[in-house]
């Protein structure tokens, strides 16, 4: 390559680069606004014209949400409703995922679009409908009234995923496990599902997410506080006549703490999962 | 180690394909048979119904006495090679091989001590403690046998083992197994659709095409008495030349003859259409008034002997004659090929093999 050749591809990338800068600014400008905010005192946080760098940084809003919110219950809440949906999730969608991957059975292709066609469905469509379901089978006011339909709601997509991913897994390896002495189970908890991790970890990512962040269901079926999650609990800071906007930033940083954490953890598994069967290797 | 007997078995699948046609067959004990034939003639069907992959529409497998039809493939007694190794890429080589035992229920010292036993014989030693993807194509392939023989099985089932490595490994291999099958004695029934392999491996080759048995005998009786003129074409590389030709009775004998050859032989048969085989390495090429007049279109030497690939002037038909590396000739040059009559195959109307070696050459034309 010549010396002008060098300059020009030096010089789209600088372009390119300078385009990627611009766009992560646009989209990281609101989660850095909330998290400065959260540092200014607060007269601060309206003041005009904007500050973008706290002027006096504190750490006062911190202390306030610990000794007057309820965030660790909010948080441990959160929790027992994410990890349920996810293990709710998967007991239903391994299965399901499996035997479509593996068996031909009349039905199948219908089978698949109507799970699809689940996901198109808004949650706030059938929000009545589901009221009643919760109500009759006694669940109001219990973890699982929250747990059942945001798992219902992930079933689709987690049972397409693992399905393509299971699909990308030869039938000789489940063969040669069976001539070796496994059972079916032995089969899937012993050489698919160990496999499979990379589809696993992107779904169970994908499920934790969508739990996590939940508060249709938590506000329309849960209405003991001392089951709340983090969404409910932030928004139960927006009141009729004021509402404290300090607070509910420090809460919303707080809340997505455990998942950037889970996120770091599992980086590398979520974009193989997600990329998974693209290209054939 | 048990016999394997296959009475009648036939595999019908779903879309009504007809893979398997009432197949008979019996591997003694300790034996090696090689299961050969073209791609889609039904052999790993058959292989896969032994191992109870798949179903057997009609017909009985045995193992040893047990009719073995609705056993489980895990309670079979059997181990399997697979084309793809199979090897689980999230164990070791160790957690591979010992994998089938641990789930028998054997104690972890004889486990340790059967797979170090295999490694050993197998010299993979030293890799126990790699993950497959660490391994080369032919370690991979150690790595498969050898969970194979630390179950000690009955039957070894082997589906085109060496189909994935390359040519220099592959003859390597060959060898390997040879050795260890003999070592360890076990029945075993190897699939592949290459030739060299049927011949150089088996006690008795079985050909299948399109899903019915054609012969079972071993190598050599497969090469110079093929029972039909499919096994005649499949088994031979490269395959026999066939020619046909018209025979018709004449004083003292018929008369073989067809645009490209004429052939007057003390025989009598009856009177109709035949085809003539002739194997490239039985030309005898080059000298004057022998029985086919060809051109030479094109010469690949091999090293040890020269491919001449051939037209013939009566009907311009391909044929190709195997010869001595020094006789070398030119595209274009006209050759005439002969054969021995003891060499040449006959096959009737309908394939089947006409038993020359009983006839008597009278005159060569």
């Amino acid at each position: 390559m010549t010396m002008a050749g060098h300059d020009r591809s030096g010089l789209r990338k600088v372009r390119l680069y300078g385009v990627l800068l611009a766009l992560l600014g646009v989209m990281m400008l609101p989660f850095y606004t909330m998290f400065s905010s959260t540092l200014k005192p607060e007269n601060e946080i309206f003041s005009a014209p904007a500050t973008l760098v706290p002027s006096d940084p504190t750490v006062q809003a911190y202390l306030d949400v610990w000794t007057q919110t309820d965030v660790l219950l909010w948080i441990g809440n959160s929790f027992v409703i994410s990890l349920g949906t996810v293990a709710l999730t998967l007991a239903l969608a391994i299965p399901a995922a499996y035997s479509c991957a593996r068996n031909d059975f009349v039905g199948k292709r219908t089978f698949l679009l109507s799970v699809l066609v689940v996901q198109m469905f808004a949650p706030v469509v059938l929000i009545v409908g589901l009221f009643d379901v919760i109500t009759q089978f006694g669940l109001f006011n219990t973890y699982l009234a929250v747990i059942i339909p945001a798992a219902a709601f992930t079933l689709p997509f987690n049972v397409w995923m693992l399905y393509g991913y299971f699909k990308t897994i030869p039938v000789a390896l489940e063969e040669s496990a069976r001539i070796d002495g496994a059972s079916q189970f032995q089969i899937l908890t012993k050489i698919v599902l160990p496999l499979t991790k990379p589809a696993l970890v992107a779904s169970i990512t994908y499920t934790f997410l969508y739990a996590w962040n939940r508060l249709l269901f938590v506000l329309t079926f849960l209405t003991d506080s001392a089951k709340y999650n983090i969404p409910r609990g932030v928004f139960s800071m927006v009141g009729a006549l004021q509402t404290d906007w300090r607070m509910m930033l420090t809460v919303s940083v707080i809340g997505i703490i455990p998942l950037l954490i889970l996120f770091a953890f599992l980086e590398e598994y979520i974009v193989a999962g997600m990329t998974a069967g693209a290209v054939k290797e | 180690m048990s016999e394997v007997t296959l009475s009648n078995v036939s595999k019908v699948y779903d879309d009504d394909v007809l893979a398997v046609n009432e197949l008979s067959l019996t591997v003694s004990d300790g034996e090696f048979v090689v299961v050969v034939g073209p791609s889609g003639c039904g052999k790993s069907t058959t292989l896969r119904m032994i191992a109870g992959l798949e179903t057997v529409t009609a017909g009985e497998i045995a193992i040893g006495d047990e009719v073995v039809n609705d056993v489980r493939p895990q309670d079979r007694n059997i181990a399997m090679v697979f084309q793809s190794y199979a090897l689980y890429p999230h164990m070791t080589v160790r957690e591979n091989m010992s994998f089938g035992l641990r789930l028998s229920g054997e104690y972890d010292e004889q486990i340790d001590e059967r797979v170090e036993e295999a490694a050993e014989l197998l010299e993979i030693s030293d890799l126990l403690d790699d993950y497959p993807k660490q391994l080369s194509g032919g370690q991979q392939q150690r790595v498969a046998l050898g969970r194979a023989i630390v179950r000690d099985p009955e039957v070894f089932l082997m589906d085109e083992p060496l189909s994935n490595l390359d040519a220099k490994l592959r003859t390597q291999m060959r060898t390997e197994i040879q050795r260890i099958q003999e070592e360890l004695d076990v029945t075993t029934i190897y699939v592949t659709h290459d030739q060299t392999e049927a011949m150089t491996m088996a006690d008795h080759i079985v050909i299948l095409n399109g899903g019915e048995l054609q012969q079972v005998d071993p190598p050599e009786q497969c090469y110079d008495e093929p029972n039909n003129k499919f096994v005649a074409g499949f088994i031979g590389s490269p395959s026999m030349n066939f020619f046909d030709v018209t025979a018709t009775a004449i004083d003292g004998g018929t008369r073989f003859e067809s645009p490209d050859v004429a052939l007057d032989l003390g025989v009598d048969i009856p009177t109709g259409d035949y085809t003539l085989g002739v194997r490239p390495e039985d030309f005898v090429a080059g000298r004057a008034g022998e029985y086919i007049d060809t051109v030479v279109d094109v010469v690949e030497p091999m090293g040890s002997d020269n491919f001449l690939y051939l037209e013939t002037t009566g009907s311009s038909m391909e044929v190709v004659a195997r010869v001595d590396s020094e006789y070398r000739p030119h595209r274009g040059d006209e050759i005439s090929l002969g054969f021995d009559t003891d060499d040449m195959h006959l096959f009737n109307a309908d394939g089947e093999r006409v038993a020359v070696t009983e006839l008597q050459t009278t005159e060569s034309v």
